[in-house]
Protein backbone atom coordinates (compact mmCIF):
# COMPACT_ATOMS: atom_id res chain seq x y z
CA UNK A 1 0.00 0.00 0.00
CA UNK A 2 3.02 2.47 1.22
CA UNK A 3 4.40 1.38 -2.44
CA UNK A 4 1.88 2.59 -4.35
CA UNK A 5 1.18 5.55 -2.30
CA UNK A 6 4.80 6.46 -2.88
CA UNK A 7 4.48 5.55 -7.21
CA UNK A 8 1.28 7.76 -7.32
CA UNK A 9 3.45 10.46 -5.53
CA UNK A 10 6.09 10.37 -7.29
CA UNK A 11 3.90 9.90 -11.00
CA UNK A 12 2.17 13.09 -9.45
CA UNK A 13 5.31 14.95 -8.94
CA UNK A 14 6.51 13.76 -12.59
CA UNK A 15 3.46 15.06 -14.09
CA UNK A 16 3.98 18.39 -11.99
CA UNK A 17 7.45 18.85 -13.38
CA UNK A 18 6.29 18.72 -16.83
CA UNK A 19 3.40 21.10 -16.16
CA UNK A 20 5.53 23.20 -14.70
CA UNK A 21 8.06 23.10 -18.02
CA UNK A 22 5.21 23.54 -20.49
CA UNK A 23 4.61 26.37 -18.33
CA UNK A 24 8.04 27.72 -18.72
CA UNK A 25 8.11 26.89 -22.54
CA UNK A 26 4.62 29.12 -22.99
CA UNK A 27 6.61 31.67 -20.90
CA UNK A 28 9.22 31.81 -22.90
CA UNK A 29 7.97 32.31 -25.89
CA UNK A 30 5.13 34.39 -25.15
CA UNK A 31 7.69 36.81 -23.65
CA UNK A 32 10.72 36.65 -26.80
CA UNK A 33 8.09 35.72 -29.79
CA UNK A 34 4.89 37.39 -28.22
CA UNK A 35 5.21 40.11 -30.88
CA UNK A 36 5.03 37.30 -33.20
CA UNK A 37 1.99 35.71 -32.15
CA UNK A 38 0.04 38.67 -31.82
CA UNK A 39 0.85 39.18 -35.51
CA UNK A 40 -0.09 35.70 -36.57
CA UNK A 41 -2.91 35.74 -34.75
CA UNK A 42 -4.06 39.18 -36.13
CA UNK A 43 -2.98 38.36 -39.67
CA UNK A 44 -4.79 35.37 -39.51
CA UNK A 45 -7.93 37.06 -38.93
CA UNK A 46 -7.37 39.72 -41.73
CA UNK A 47 -7.02 37.28 -44.18
CA UNK A 48 -9.86 35.08 -43.32
CA UNK A 49 -11.83 38.32 -43.50
CA UNK A 50 -10.05 39.09 -46.69
CA UNK A 51 -10.56 35.42 -48.36
CA UNK A 52 -14.41 35.42 -47.46
CA UNK A 53 -15.58 38.63 -48.65
CA UNK A 54 -13.55 38.08 -51.94
CA UNK A 55 -12.27 41.30 -51.68
CA UNK A 56 -9.54 43.47 -54.75
CA UNK A 57 -6.88 44.70 -54.02
CA UNK A 58 -8.04 47.87 -54.29
CA UNK A 59 -11.10 47.31 -51.85
CA UNK A 60 -8.40 46.17 -49.57
CA UNK A 61 -6.83 49.25 -49.94
CA UNK A 62 -9.81 51.42 -48.44
CA UNK A 63 -10.09 48.78 -45.87
CA UNK A 64 -6.46 48.92 -44.81
CA UNK A 65 -6.47 52.85 -44.23
CA UNK A 66 -9.41 52.27 -42.55
CA UNK A 67 -6.93 49.73 -40.16
CA UNK A 68 -4.44 52.22 -40.04
CA UNK A 69 -5.62 53.74 -37.19
CA UNK A 70 -5.72 50.54 -35.33
CA UNK A 71 -2.08 50.10 -36.15
CA UNK A 72 -2.23 46.84 -37.68
CA UNK A 73 -1.12 45.77 -41.26
CA UNK A 74 -2.10 43.41 -44.01
CA UNK A 75 -1.82 43.29 -47.74
CA UNK A 76 -3.08 40.98 -50.52
CA UNK A 77 -1.15 40.45 -53.80
CA UNK A 78 -2.98 40.61 -57.15
CA UNK A 79 -2.34 36.17 -57.68
CA UNK A 80 -4.67 34.62 -54.56
CA UNK A 81 -1.91 34.69 -52.46
CA UNK A 82 -1.79 35.23 -49.23
CA UNK A 83 -0.20 38.68 -47.90
CA UNK A 84 1.72 38.34 -44.97
CA UNK A 85 3.15 41.75 -43.39
CA UNK A 86 4.27 41.06 -39.65
CA UNK A 87 5.46 44.06 -38.56
CA UNK A 88 2.80 45.81 -36.97
CA UNK A 89 2.07 49.75 -37.43
CA UNK A 90 3.02 50.31 -41.36
CA UNK A 91 0.89 52.30 -43.13
CA UNK A 92 -0.58 51.76 -46.25
CA UNK A 93 2.17 51.49 -48.39
CA UNK A 94 1.79 47.46 -47.34
CA UNK A 95 -1.85 47.81 -49.18
CA UNK A 96 0.01 48.07 -52.62
CA UNK A 97 2.98 46.02 -51.23
CA UNK A 98 2.24 42.27 -51.08
CA UNK A 99 4.55 39.71 -49.76
CA UNK A 100 3.70 37.02 -51.88
CA UNK A 101 3.70 33.70 -50.57
CA UNK A 102 1.92 31.16 -51.88
CA UNK A 103 1.75 27.70 -49.98
CA UNK A 104 3.97 26.18 -52.09
CA UNK A 105 6.85 28.64 -51.68
CA UNK A 106 6.37 28.91 -47.78
CA UNK A 107 9.83 28.74 -47.17
CA UNK A 108 10.98 30.90 -49.54
CA UNK A 109 11.32 34.77 -48.62
CA UNK A 110 8.76 36.94 -49.55
CA UNK A 111 8.85 39.73 -51.96
CA UNK A 112 7.99 43.20 -51.71
CA UNK A 113 5.57 43.85 -54.46
CA UNK A 114 3.21 46.66 -55.38
CA UNK A 115 -0.19 46.51 -57.55
CA UNK A 116 0.13 49.72 -59.80
CA UNK A 117 -0.05 50.20 -63.44
CA UNK A 118 2.71 52.89 -62.82
CA UNK A 119 5.20 49.55 -61.60
CA UNK A 120 7.84 49.30 -64.59
CA UNK A 121 7.50 45.82 -64.74
CA UNK A 122 10.81 43.05 -65.81
CA UNK A 123 11.37 43.49 -69.48
CA UNK A 124 12.74 40.50 -71.38
CA UNK A 125 15.54 40.74 -72.70
CA UNK A 126 17.74 42.85 -70.24
CA UNK A 127 19.14 45.69 -71.72
CA UNK A 128 23.24 46.47 -71.58
CA UNK A 129 24.94 49.57 -70.30
CA UNK A 130 24.95 51.09 -73.41
CA UNK A 131 20.77 51.42 -72.56
CA UNK A 132 22.44 54.29 -69.95
CA UNK A 133 24.27 56.46 -72.43
CA UNK A 134 21.89 58.91 -72.80
CA UNK A 135 20.67 58.99 -69.22
CA UNK A 136 20.80 61.04 -66.16
CA UNK A 137 20.85 59.58 -62.47
CA UNK A 138 19.95 62.34 -60.06
CA UNK A 139 19.89 61.43 -56.29
CA UNK A 140 21.58 61.53 -53.47
CA UNK A 141 24.19 59.87 -51.66
CA UNK A 142 22.53 56.24 -51.98
CA UNK A 143 22.93 57.40 -55.79
CA UNK A 144 26.10 58.34 -55.51
CA UNK A 145 26.83 54.90 -53.85
CA UNK A 146 25.09 53.05 -56.71
CA UNK A 147 27.44 55.27 -59.09
CA UNK A 148 30.42 54.25 -57.31
CA UNK A 149 29.99 50.15 -56.30
CA UNK A 150 27.21 48.65 -58.89
CA UNK A 151 29.74 48.90 -62.02
CA UNK A 152 28.02 51.03 -64.27
CA UNK A 153 29.93 52.51 -66.85
CA UNK A 154 27.58 55.32 -68.33
CA UNK A 155 25.25 57.76 -67.59
CA UNK A 156 25.68 61.60 -66.27
CA UNK A 157 25.35 61.68 -62.34
CA UNK A 158 23.80 64.51 -61.05
CA UNK A 159 24.21 63.83 -57.15
CA UNK A 160 24.95 65.35 -54.26
CA UNK A 161 25.54 64.24 -50.45
CA UNK A 162 22.39 65.01 -48.26
CA UNK A 163 20.00 65.59 -51.64
CA UNK A 164 16.06 66.40 -50.90
CA UNK A 165 13.35 67.75 -53.13
CA UNK A 166 14.16 71.55 -51.47
CA UNK A 167 17.85 71.65 -52.77
CA UNK A 168 17.16 71.21 -56.00
CA UNK A 169 17.60 74.87 -56.85
CA UNK A 170 20.81 74.51 -54.55
CA UNK A 171 24.34 74.82 -56.60
CA UNK A 172 25.22 71.56 -54.40
CA UNK A 173 26.12 69.54 -57.61
CA UNK A 174 30.08 69.10 -58.02
CA UNK A 175 31.46 69.95 -62.21
CA UNK A 176 34.62 71.25 -63.19
CA UNK A 177 33.01 74.73 -63.40
CA UNK A 178 32.27 74.94 -59.96
CA UNK A 179 28.75 73.86 -58.39
CA UNK A 180 25.77 73.99 -60.24
CA UNK A 181 21.93 73.34 -58.90
CA UNK A 182 20.46 70.31 -60.26
CA UNK A 183 17.83 72.01 -62.39
CA UNK A 184 21.50 73.97 -63.67
CA UNK A 185 22.54 70.31 -64.78
CA UNK A 186 19.88 69.30 -66.79
CA UNK A 187 19.52 72.61 -68.38
CA UNK A 188 22.22 71.89 -71.46
CA UNK A 189 22.72 68.61 -72.64
CA UNK A 190 19.28 66.21 -73.56
CA UNK A 191 18.63 62.74 -72.30
CA UNK A 192 16.36 60.22 -72.71
CA UNK A 193 16.29 58.83 -69.48
CA UNK A 194 16.27 60.19 -65.99
CA UNK A 195 16.66 58.33 -63.16
CA UNK A 196 15.72 59.91 -59.64
CA UNK A 197 16.80 58.02 -56.39
CA UNK A 198 15.01 60.79 -53.86
CA UNK A 199 13.51 61.00 -50.79
CA UNK A 200 15.51 59.33 -48.11
CA UNK A 201 16.98 62.83 -46.82
CA UNK A 202 12.94 63.99 -46.87
CA UNK A 203 11.85 61.25 -44.26
CA UNK A 204 10.11 62.87 -41.62
CA UNK A 205 9.37 65.79 -43.88
CA UNK A 206 6.92 68.17 -42.38
CA UNK A 207 4.38 68.69 -43.09
CA UNK A 208 3.81 65.62 -44.66
CA UNK A 209 0.68 67.08 -47.04
CA UNK A 210 3.25 69.08 -48.91
CA UNK A 211 5.69 66.24 -49.78
CA UNK A 212 3.73 65.34 -53.28
CA UNK A 213 2.79 68.65 -54.43
CA UNK A 214 6.21 69.81 -53.85
CA UNK A 215 7.58 66.37 -55.34
CA UNK A 216 5.11 66.81 -58.48
CA UNK A 217 6.73 70.41 -58.93
CA UNK A 218 10.26 68.96 -59.01
CA UNK A 219 9.41 66.45 -61.45
CA UNK A 220 7.48 68.95 -63.86
CA UNK A 221 10.84 71.13 -63.70
CA UNK A 222 13.02 68.17 -64.56
CA UNK A 223 10.20 67.41 -67.53
CA UNK A 224 10.28 70.81 -68.65
CA UNK A 225 13.73 71.15 -68.94
CA UNK A 226 14.15 67.40 -70.89
CA UNK A 227 10.85 66.99 -72.35
CA UNK A 228 11.49 64.08 -74.56
CA UNK A 229 12.93 61.96 -70.90
CA UNK A 230 10.97 59.43 -69.34
CA UNK A 231 11.72 59.70 -65.72
CA UNK A 232 11.99 56.71 -63.45
CA UNK A 233 11.19 57.70 -59.80
CA UNK A 234 13.53 54.88 -57.81
CA UNK A 235 11.32 53.69 -54.48
CA UNK A 236 13.11 54.83 -51.90
CA UNK A 237 14.66 51.92 -50.50
CA UNK A 238 14.35 51.09 -47.03
CA UNK A 239 16.30 50.77 -44.34
CA UNK A 240 18.26 48.30 -41.23
CA UNK A 241 15.91 50.61 -38.59
CA UNK A 242 18.63 48.91 -35.96
CA UNK A 243 21.63 50.34 -37.56
CA UNK A 244 20.65 53.73 -37.91
CA UNK A 245 20.92 56.70 -35.71
CA UNK A 246 18.49 59.18 -37.11
CA UNK A 247 14.79 58.61 -35.43
CA UNK A 248 12.89 59.75 -38.63
CA UNK A 249 14.58 57.72 -40.87
CA UNK A 250 12.96 54.29 -40.28
CA UNK A 251 10.52 52.17 -42.74
CA UNK A 252 7.32 53.35 -41.71
CA UNK A 253 8.17 56.85 -43.17
CA UNK A 254 10.06 54.95 -45.75
CA UNK A 255 6.69 53.23 -46.34
CA UNK A 256 4.57 56.56 -46.71
CA UNK A 257 6.97 58.54 -49.43
CA UNK A 258 7.05 55.08 -51.29
CA UNK A 259 2.74 55.65 -51.38
CA UNK A 260 3.02 59.37 -52.28
CA UNK A 261 5.59 58.61 -55.36
CA UNK A 262 3.39 55.70 -56.35
CA UNK A 263 0.91 58.31 -56.22
CA UNK A 264 2.74 60.85 -58.62
CA UNK A 265 3.86 58.44 -61.02
CA UNK A 266 0.35 56.81 -61.44
CA UNK A 267 -0.63 60.67 -62.24
CA UNK A 268 1.72 61.41 -64.17
CA UNK A 269 2.27 59.58 -67.80
CA UNK A 270 5.99 60.39 -68.53
CA UNK A 271 7.01 58.84 -64.89
CA UNK A 272 7.28 54.99 -64.09
CA UNK A 273 8.15 53.52 -60.39
CA UNK A 274 11.05 51.29 -60.01
CA UNK A 275 10.28 49.32 -57.27
CA UNK A 276 14.11 48.58 -55.82
CA UNK A 277 12.46 47.08 -52.77
CA UNK A 278 11.24 44.02 -54.60
CA UNK A 279 14.77 43.11 -54.44
CA UNK A 280 16.36 44.94 -51.90
CA UNK A 281 13.50 44.66 -49.03
CA UNK A 282 13.08 41.61 -46.82
CA UNK A 283 9.51 41.32 -47.68
CA UNK A 284 8.48 42.37 -44.40
CA UNK A 285 8.98 46.08 -45.12
CA UNK A 286 12.45 46.27 -43.86
CA UNK A 287 15.59 46.27 -45.57
CA UNK A 288 17.54 43.11 -46.01
CA UNK A 289 19.81 42.06 -42.88
CA UNK A 290 23.21 43.06 -43.56
CA UNK A 291 23.49 44.85 -46.84
CA UNK A 292 24.20 47.97 -45.28
CA UNK A 293 27.17 48.89 -42.66
CA UNK A 294 25.03 52.23 -41.68
CA UNK A 295 21.80 50.57 -42.13
CA UNK A 296 21.16 53.14 -44.93
CA UNK A 297 23.95 53.08 -47.69
CA UNK A 298 24.17 49.87 -49.74
CA UNK A 299 27.59 47.56 -49.89
CA UNK A 300 28.95 47.04 -53.37
CA UNK A 301 26.91 43.69 -53.90
CA UNK A 302 23.74 45.00 -53.53
CA UNK A 303 24.38 48.03 -55.84
CA UNK A 304 25.24 45.47 -58.14
CA UNK A 305 22.03 44.01 -57.83
CA UNK A 306 19.79 47.63 -57.93
CA UNK A 307 22.06 47.69 -61.39
CA UNK A 308 20.81 44.30 -62.78
CA UNK A 309 17.04 45.08 -61.68
CA UNK A 310 17.71 48.32 -63.81
CA UNK A 311 18.95 46.42 -66.86
CA UNK A 312 15.42 43.73 -66.78
CA UNK A 313 13.39 46.42 -65.75
CA UNK A 314 12.65 49.30 -67.74
CA UNK A 315 10.10 50.84 -70.20
CA UNK A 316 10.36 49.35 -73.42
CA UNK A 317 9.00 52.48 -76.02
CA UNK A 318 10.42 55.43 -78.07
CA UNK A 319 11.19 58.23 -76.45
CA UNK A 320 8.51 60.63 -75.52
CA UNK A 321 7.83 63.68 -78.10
CA UNK A 322 5.71 66.32 -77.13
CA UNK A 323 5.62 68.28 -80.20
CA UNK A 324 3.84 71.21 -77.76
CA UNK A 325 6.52 70.81 -75.18
CA UNK A 326 9.92 72.69 -75.61
CA UNK A 327 12.67 72.77 -73.48
CA UNK A 328 12.69 75.69 -70.64
CA UNK A 329 15.63 77.82 -70.49
CA UNK A 330 17.82 77.56 -67.02
CA UNK A 331 16.75 80.81 -65.90
CA UNK A 332 12.88 79.97 -66.36
CA UNK A 333 13.32 77.02 -64.47
CA UNK A 334 15.78 78.93 -62.02
CA UNK A 335 12.80 81.06 -61.21
CA UNK A 336 9.87 78.69 -60.77
CA UNK A 337 12.63 76.57 -58.96
CA UNK A 338 12.68 79.17 -56.35
CA UNK A 339 8.82 79.92 -56.66
CA UNK A 340 8.15 76.11 -55.37
CA UNK A 341 11.35 76.25 -52.44
CA UNK A 342 9.21 79.21 -51.54
CA UNK A 343 6.04 77.79 -51.37
CA UNK A 344 7.74 75.03 -49.34
CA UNK A 345 8.98 76.86 -46.84
CA UNK A 346 5.93 78.86 -46.43
CA UNK A 347 3.64 75.69 -45.82
CA UNK A 348 6.62 74.51 -43.40
CA UNK A 349 6.56 77.52 -41.80
CA UNK A 350 3.08 77.50 -41.35
CA UNK B 1 83.48 83.89 -74.13
CA UNK B 2 84.57 80.15 -73.40
CA UNK B 3 83.37 80.72 -70.04
CA UNK B 4 80.28 82.58 -70.99
CA UNK B 5 79.12 79.28 -72.81
CA UNK B 6 80.36 76.96 -70.51
CA UNK B 7 77.98 78.70 -67.59
CA UNK B 8 74.95 79.35 -70.53
CA UNK B 9 75.16 75.24 -70.92
CA UNK B 10 74.96 75.00 -67.23
CA UNK B 11 71.90 76.78 -66.69
CA UNK B 12 70.27 74.71 -69.41
CA UNK B 13 70.93 71.68 -67.97
CA UNK B 14 69.75 73.13 -65.01
CA UNK B 15 66.89 73.72 -66.58
CA UNK B 16 66.09 70.80 -68.60
CA UNK B 17 66.83 68.97 -65.16
CA UNK B 18 63.97 70.69 -62.93
CA UNK B 19 61.39 70.42 -66.02
CA UNK B 20 61.36 66.94 -65.97
CA UNK B 21 58.74 66.53 -63.83
CA UNK B 22 56.13 68.85 -61.82
CA UNK B 23 57.02 66.08 -59.05
CA UNK B 24 60.72 66.14 -59.77
CA UNK B 25 60.44 62.45 -60.00
CA UNK B 26 60.53 59.94 -62.30
CA UNK B 27 58.37 57.13 -60.82
CA UNK B 28 56.56 53.93 -62.04
CA UNK B 29 53.81 53.40 -60.22
CA UNK B 30 50.67 50.67 -60.55
CA UNK B 31 48.03 52.73 -60.02
CA UNK B 32 45.48 49.89 -59.75
CA UNK B 33 47.68 48.37 -56.94
CA UNK B 34 48.72 51.54 -55.07
CA UNK B 35 44.78 52.21 -55.06
CA UNK B 36 44.07 49.34 -53.72
CA UNK B 37 46.70 48.90 -50.52
CA UNK B 38 45.99 52.34 -49.92
CA UNK B 39 42.22 51.32 -49.27
CA UNK B 40 42.79 48.61 -47.50
CA UNK B 41 45.93 49.30 -45.05
CA UNK B 42 44.41 53.15 -44.65
CA UNK B 43 41.04 52.74 -44.42
CA UNK B 44 39.28 51.81 -41.13
CA UNK B 45 35.81 52.93 -40.77
CA UNK B 46 34.24 51.88 -44.09
CA UNK B 47 34.71 49.21 -46.87
CA UNK B 48 35.64 51.32 -50.43
CA UNK B 49 34.74 49.46 -53.49
CA UNK B 50 36.44 49.54 -56.61
CA UNK B 51 35.17 52.03 -58.84
CA UNK B 52 34.39 51.79 -63.10
CA UNK B 53 37.43 53.43 -64.20
CA UNK B 54 34.67 55.48 -66.66
CA UNK B 55 33.52 56.76 -64.18
CA UNK B 56 36.50 59.02 -62.82
CA UNK B 57 36.07 61.86 -65.22
CA UNK B 58 32.84 62.27 -64.33
CA UNK B 59 33.54 62.25 -60.62
CA UNK B 60 36.56 64.08 -60.67
CA UNK B 61 36.59 65.82 -63.64
CA UNK B 62 39.40 64.44 -65.39
CA UNK B 63 39.65 65.28 -69.04
CA UNK B 64 40.18 62.47 -71.15
CA UNK B 65 43.37 64.20 -72.43
CA UNK B 66 44.29 64.43 -68.82
CA UNK B 67 43.80 61.08 -67.75
CA UNK B 68 46.19 58.14 -69.22
CA UNK B 69 44.63 55.74 -66.42
CA UNK B 70 43.23 55.69 -62.86
CA UNK B 71 42.01 53.62 -60.03
CA UNK B 72 39.57 54.57 -57.53
CA UNK B 73 37.98 53.09 -54.62
CA UNK B 74 35.04 54.76 -52.99
CA UNK B 75 32.67 54.73 -49.58
CA UNK B 76 29.23 53.52 -50.80
CA UNK B 77 28.28 56.89 -49.47
CA UNK B 78 28.09 56.27 -45.36
CA UNK B 79 31.34 58.18 -44.98
CA UNK B 80 33.97 60.56 -46.93
CA UNK B 81 36.56 58.13 -47.15
CA UNK B 82 37.83 57.74 -50.62
CA UNK B 83 41.27 56.83 -52.68
CA UNK B 84 42.05 57.63 -56.22
CA UNK B 85 45.35 57.13 -58.19
CA UNK B 86 45.48 59.32 -61.64
CA UNK B 87 48.31 58.92 -64.08
CA UNK B 88 48.55 61.74 -66.18
CA UNK B 89 49.65 61.38 -69.98
CA UNK B 90 52.39 64.45 -69.11
CA UNK B 91 53.57 65.33 -65.86
CA UNK B 92 53.13 68.69 -66.07
CA UNK B 93 49.34 67.54 -66.00
CA UNK B 94 49.59 66.21 -62.46
CA UNK B 95 49.21 70.24 -61.21
CA UNK B 96 45.90 70.42 -62.61
CA UNK B 97 44.51 67.40 -61.29
CA UNK B 98 45.56 68.21 -57.56
CA UNK B 99 43.73 71.17 -58.48
CA UNK B 100 40.60 69.33 -59.28
CA UNK B 101 41.03 67.11 -56.00
CA UNK B 102 41.55 70.54 -53.81
CA UNK B 103 38.28 71.62 -55.50
CA UNK B 104 36.85 68.00 -54.74
CA UNK B 105 37.82 67.70 -51.00
CA UNK B 106 36.46 71.22 -50.46
CA UNK B 107 32.93 70.34 -52.03
CA UNK B 108 32.68 67.30 -50.20
CA UNK B 109 33.73 68.97 -46.97
CA UNK B 110 30.65 71.60 -47.56
CA UNK B 111 28.43 68.87 -48.41
CA UNK B 112 29.87 66.43 -44.66
CA UNK B 113 29.31 69.48 -42.92
CA UNK B 114 25.79 69.64 -42.65
CA UNK B 115 25.20 65.86 -43.27
CA UNK B 116 27.86 64.07 -40.79
CA UNK B 117 29.92 66.37 -39.62
CA UNK B 118 32.51 64.03 -38.08
CA UNK B 119 33.42 63.20 -41.33
CA UNK B 120 35.28 66.72 -42.05
CA UNK B 121 38.13 66.07 -40.00
CA UNK B 122 38.80 63.20 -42.68
CA UNK B 123 38.26 65.85 -45.53
CA UNK B 124 40.55 68.29 -43.36
CA UNK B 125 43.36 65.58 -43.43
CA UNK B 126 43.42 65.00 -47.09
CA UNK B 127 46.40 63.79 -48.31
CA UNK B 128 46.57 65.36 -52.18
CA UNK B 129 50.27 64.58 -53.81
CA UNK B 130 51.73 63.79 -57.43
CA UNK B 131 55.10 62.47 -58.36
CA UNK B 132 55.90 62.32 -61.57
CA UNK B 133 53.06 61.65 -64.00
CA UNK B 134 50.72 60.13 -60.87
CA UNK B 135 48.40 62.49 -58.64
CA UNK B 136 46.89 61.08 -55.81
CA UNK B 137 43.96 61.69 -53.55
CA UNK B 138 43.61 59.83 -50.29
CA UNK B 139 40.63 60.40 -47.77
CA UNK B 140 41.30 58.04 -44.70
CA UNK B 141 41.34 57.09 -41.07
CA UNK B 142 45.00 56.52 -40.94
CA UNK B 143 47.22 59.22 -42.45
CA UNK B 144 50.59 58.15 -41.20
CA UNK B 145 50.04 54.87 -42.79
CA UNK B 146 48.74 56.33 -45.85
CA UNK B 147 51.60 58.65 -46.09
CA UNK B 148 54.11 55.85 -45.49
CA UNK B 149 52.74 53.89 -48.45
CA UNK B 150 52.83 56.93 -50.23
CA UNK B 151 56.31 57.70 -49.67
CA UNK B 152 57.42 53.65 -49.91
CA UNK B 153 55.74 54.13 -54.03
CA UNK B 154 58.05 57.19 -54.51
CA UNK B 155 55.68 60.31 -53.67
Amino acid sequence: MGKKNKKRRKNQQNNLLVLKLLILVIIVLVIFEGRLIVTMFTQQGEIEVTSTSGTTASTSQTDETENEAAGTASAVSSQNTVAAAPLAGMTSILARQSAAVTPETETEPPVDTINSPAVVPETDPPVDDSYFSDAVFIGDSRMEGFRNASGITQGAFLTSIGLGIDGMANASISTSEGNISVYQGLSGEQYSKIYLLLGTNDLGYYPWETFEPNFTAVVEQFHKLQPNAIIYVCSVIYVEEAKVTTSYINNDNVAKINNYLVDICEQMDYCYYLNLNEILGNGYGSLIEGASSDGVHLYENYCQQMLTYMKSHYIDAAPITTPDTEAVTESESMAEGSEMTESSETAEAS
Amino acid sequence: MKYLRLLLSMVLLALCLTACSKGGKDITVDVNALAQKLQAEAVTSDSLTATASEMLSSIYFVTDEQLAQGAAYMSSGATACEVVVIECKEASQTGDVEKLFKTRVANQSELFASYNAGEVTKLDSAIIKSAGKYAVLCVCDDTAKAESILKEAGF
